[in-house]
């Protein structure tokens, strides 16, 4: 009997334990939660995290997220205003603000997932292909672009691309796009916080055609580097020949000015000295000439009566 | 991932149980006659497993959020701690001095050496961007980032990694993409500025808890396809460098050489003209010199100076006819273009 008695208190003390474990539950910081009675919600969603209470059996625990959640689109394809094919890629951040009509008209994940890809992407292909692709890439009209330094920098495209004016911008465009997809959220129980482009390019063929104009426009600035060093070159070179040409005639110059001013002394310093008595310089002269003139191998004819020989003639008084 | 490590659910240890539990079964079945010894055992195993369950560390570096029935109720500091057991306190560990690396546009193959890398279409696809005047360019870079706020980073966004992720690559996109190609190449420095900043403000606005500590542009590099084009550029401005340095060595080497020597000729001309001013100079002082004897005795100079030319010239000649002056038709004997061998001259 004592048996039979132990075995029945372990009996309902079990049966309490799970109607206790069954009536309490907790939620997480994280966590929102709906109560529902045979799938229907009761109360308002506690959203306060802690321990809570329920009527065990009858009552539903649903859970959801009460974070920030990730939604990232699949990358589309768009043409834009000016015809040009991108794919486009966005993100965006949303969460489940009022879980008791989330649960109501979505009830899953996956269903809000396919609400927002429906909403966004139609909201998206709507602003890409109503505006150019650089109202998309640019923010604003200040693009800061390279100065052309001479001789060092390098920017072939700024004469290929003339800056086009934008009016909108990327940034405006995004906000354009939230506000946009927001208005249909509040029916889910939903608020988009954020929607992003993530990534913009062109599709594959457009691609090929952009890399090829860039080539074209680098080997034009090859080309144009290649005369540029060339033309410096003969510059240079030029420079230098017209220099030398101006160092050698003024070395002349200045060479013939000093062998100048340097005869003209000398003439003075002759004249001067020669003036005292011009008859004997003559004669002094004269005699210095025949010294220094060459007589080697000569045939000299005299007469007797030149004064050097005229004593062979006779001898004077 | 140290992710998982970091935030691994609650802390539950229990390992061995069913061996201790297999132990007490077994002694049970052993000893019918000690009866003690299975309630003491019992109690042992209640101890263990109390001590298991609500004693836990938290490592240096790390943070521990603890949650009673879910509801945040304290923050704990690294070392030994207690918290009641049976789920009513689940603690979650936080790393909140590491500092992480995610990488974009490459993956690190082994993680920690940056040099190994590979690309793959899906990496290509998340570094390369547009450039404000529409042209593509590949940039890859890295974000290094704590989580600083433990309790936010769990709190508020479900996936804070790939949160930093999304943004992180939104943001680039708009900074690159307003500004010019070459603009992009040559001044990662600012784009590493504005992404960081940026980047930290979004982040702030979810309040992710997330500090971002460095975002660095690695490898900004022109599209493949282009890169050969690239170099030709790179090369032909190296030409054209080396092109004008060509002409400057020949400048520098030219004009010194010429100044030079146009110096040697101007000092030649000074020399000449030092020459003939000292010559002048000395012949004046010796005609001067002479003349001065010659004022005294006009005549007997006079002679003198004639008779030393004489001496001077005559030894040097080759013949001397001396012919009287009477003499005449003189000329058809001489025949003075005769070999000089011949005959009774003189010499």
């Amino acid at each position: 009997m004592r048996r039979m008695g132990a075995f029945i208190g372990i009996a309902i003390a079990t049966v309490l334990l799970l109607l206790l474990s069954g009536a309490f539950y907790s939620v997480s910081e994280w966590e929102q939660v709906v109560i529902t009675q045979f799938g229907k919600p009761i109360g308002k969603p506690k959203t306060e995290a802690g321990l809570r209470f329920k009527i065990p059996f009858i009552q539903v625990v649903n859970r959801y997220e009460k974070r920030i959640m990730r939604w990232d689109g699949d990358p589309k394809e768009i043409p834009t205003r000016d015809k040009r094919f991108i794919y486009v890629d966005t993100t965006a951040r949303w969460r489940i603000v009022d879980a008791q009509k989330f649960l109501e008209v979505l009830g899953t994940y996956t269903q809000a997932y396919a609400k927002l890809d429906d909403t966004i992407d139609a909201v998206l292909r709507d602003y890409v292909s109503a505006n150019p692709l650089v109202e998309l890439v640019r923010t604003t009209n200040e693009m800061p672009t390279v100065e052309e330094v001479e001789g060092k920098v390098l920017s072939p495209f700024q004469e290929a691309t003339a800056p086009e004016t934008v009016r909108l911008g990327r940034e405006k465009i995004t906000r354009a796009i939230l506000a946009e997809a927001s208005k249909a959220m509040p029916a889910f129980g939903m608020d988009l916080v954020d929607v992003r482009i993530k990534r913009i390019n062109y599709v594959e063929q457009v691609r090929k055609k952009v890399y090829e104009r860039m080539v074209s426009e680098r080997k034009r600035k090859a080309a144009q580097f290649r005369s540029e060093g060339e033309g410096k070159k003969a510059e240079i070179l030029g420079q230098m020949d017209k220099e030398l040409k101006s160092i050698i005639s003024g070395a002349y110059r200045t060479a013939e000015e000093i062998r100048g001013e340097a005869d003209a002394e000398a003439t003075k310093i002759y004249g001067e000295a020669y003036g005292q008595d011009p008859a004997f310089y003559a004669f002094f002269e004269t005699l210095e000439t025949y010294k220094e003139s060459a007589y080697k191998n000569a045939f000299v004819i005299l007469g007797t009566d030149s004064d050097y020989y005229r004593f062979l003639k006779t001898i004077p008084e | 991932m140290s992710m998982e490590n970091n935030l691994g659910g609650p802390q539950e240890g229990l390992p061995n149980i069913s061996e201790v539990i297999k132990k007490v079964k077994d002694s049970m079945g052993f000893g019918k006659g000690r009866k003690l010894l299975w309630p003491v055992l019992i109690v042992i195993v209640l101890a263990v497993l109390l001590a298991y369950t609500s004693i836990y560390t938290v490592a240096p570096g790390h943070q521990g959020v603890i949650l009673r029935f879910g509801r945040y109720s304290g923050m704990v500091l690294p070392g030994l701690h207690f918290k009641i057991p049976f789920g009513v306190d689940t603690v979650f560990k936080v790393h909140t001095e590491q500092v992480d690396t995610e990488t974009f546009g490459f993956k690190s193959m082994s993680p920690g050496i940056r040099t190994q890398y590979e690309k793959d279409a899906a990496t290509e696809r998340e570094s390369l961007m547009l450039t404000g005047d529409l042209n593509v360019i590949d940039v890859e870079w890295i974000i290094q980032f704590r989580r600083e706020d433990p309790r936010k980073y769990l709190f508020n966004v479900q996936d804070p990694i790939m949160t930093i992720r999304d943004i992180s690559e939104s943001v680039n996109r708009r900074i690159v993409g307003n500004r010019s190609f070459d603009y992009v190449l040559q001044n990662r420095e600012e784009v590493n500025r504005m992404a960081q900043e940026e980047l930290q403000k979004i982040l702030d606005e979810y309040e992710t808890g997330i500090r971002v500590v460095n975002v660095r542009l690695q490898n900004v590099v022109p599209p493949d396809p282009v890169k050969g084009a690239f170099n030709e550029v790179n090369e032909a401005q190296q030409e054209k460098e080396r092109l004008i340095n060509e002409a400057q060595e020949t400048y520098n080497r030219e004009i010194p050489k010429t100044k030079g020597e146009a110096e040697r000729t101007i000092n030649g001309a000074r020399g000449f003209a030092l020459e003939r001013v000292n010559r002048a100079k000395g012949d004046v002082a010796r005609f001067s010199a002479v003349l001065k004897e010659y004022g005294n005795a006009k005549e007997v100079t006079k002679q003198r100076l004639y008779l030393e030319a004489y001496q001077t010239i005559l030894p040097s000649a080759k013949r001397i006819y001396i012919i009287d002056s009477e003499q005449k038709g003189l000329l058809p004997l001489l025949q003075l273009n005769q070999q000089v061998t011949k005959g009774s001259e003189a010499q």
